[in-house]
């Protein structure tokens, strides 16, 4: 097992709030929330750290924000997952019904709407 | 920002086309389109109840897919719905009480899901069974298939329990549609095309 450090700092009260009501949440320690804080933060590449730095001290908008980051992050790790699975079945040896994949090859000959805008 | 039904048959015909290794069918352009988060710049959201999500796995596991990869795919999709624009829980909606005015009950689950879903667009290759009373029908295009037979489309558009619209349109169209710009809505179905009789 790797050599464990202690370090101190001083929270302020409301982000300690913070620290505890995810340790509460999530069933942990306040000592291991901000134990996994500071590894992911590590991690982050400096520009990201910085924007996100910059994006938490606004304290009206900055939440939303960072909300809105991650559910982009998410969305994308969704997306990368549903695209992974299509191609593993792609390859699996499952059937095809050709009907449906002939209908699915029909192209539009006419259109009875407007002309492109 | 537009909340998209994407019926089960659109995902199945785009699982069919990626295993027949096919590319730039309709079923993989709309699939493509929906999970790419936008729509010609404005935000989509897919809404699919968990109902349909079973439909699509049972689909799946009797055209023998491998189980696992097909509980993963279904994973990714509802993430895909819940960290989408509107952040679209399928728990949130059980497939409702299929609308009586349709004769196919799984097509009844599938228009009660757009109904509770708020849906804007219900994209499916079973217009028919979407075109019952109390819909408008709109002729849209001429569609010819690989061995040459044509068909002709339409699209549907009915009223939704909570006064707003939702238009029914054929993959196809939709692919039309948004290669050329055209803003889907009841209104600019109104206006870009002729009311025609049932089908």
């Amino acid at each position: 097992m790797a050599k464990a450090k202690s370090r101190s700092t001083s929270l302020p009260e409301d982000l300690d709030l913070r620290v505890r009501m995810i340790a509460l949440r999530e069933n942990r320690t306040p000592a291991n929330v901000l134990e996994n804080a500071v590894r992911v933060f590590t991690l982050i590449p400096q520009d990201l750290r910085n924007l996100l730095i910059e994006t938490s001290a606004d304290q009206m908008k900055g939440a939303r924000k960072i909300e809105e980051l991650s559910r982009r992050i998410m969305f994308s790790l969704a997306r990368e997952r549903f695209e992974q699975a299509a191609a593993q079945l792609a390859v699996s040896g499952g059937k095809i019904d050709h009907d449906m994949l002939d209908a699915d090859e029909m192209v539009v000959v006419e259109t009875y709407g407007p002309a492109a805008t | 920002m537009i909340v998209v039904v994407p019926d089960i048959n659109v995902l199945v015909s785009k699982l069919y086309a990626d295993k027949a290794a096919k590319s730039s069918t309709i079923s993989q352009k709309v699939v493509c389109h929906l999970v790419s988060g936008s729509i010609n710049g404005e935000p989509v959201q897919i809404a699919m109840s968990f109902k349909m999500l079973d439909t699509y796995r049972d689909v799946l596991l009797r055209q023998e897919y491998p189980e696992a990869v097909v509980n993963e795919q279904v994973s990714a999709l509802v993430d895909i719905m819940k960290f989408g624009p509107a952040g679209f829980d399928p728990y949130l909606v059980l497939g409702g009480t299929p609308d009586p005015a349709l004769k196919d009950l799984e097509d009844g689950g599938v228009l009660a899901t757009a109904y509770a879903a708020h849906a804007g667009l219900l994209i499916t290759d079973n217009l028919k069974d979407f075109a019952g009373q109390d819909a408008e029908i709109y002729r849209t295009s001429r569609v010819q298939t690989p061995d040459g037979k044509t068909r002709e489309l339409y699209c549907v558009v009915r009223a939704r329990p909570d006064g707003k619209e939702l238009v029914i349109a054929h993959p196809a169209d939709f692919i039309s549609w948004t290669d050329r710009n055209l803003r889907i809505s009841p209104e600019a179905i109104r206006q870009s095309f002729a009311v025609t009789r049932k089908p």
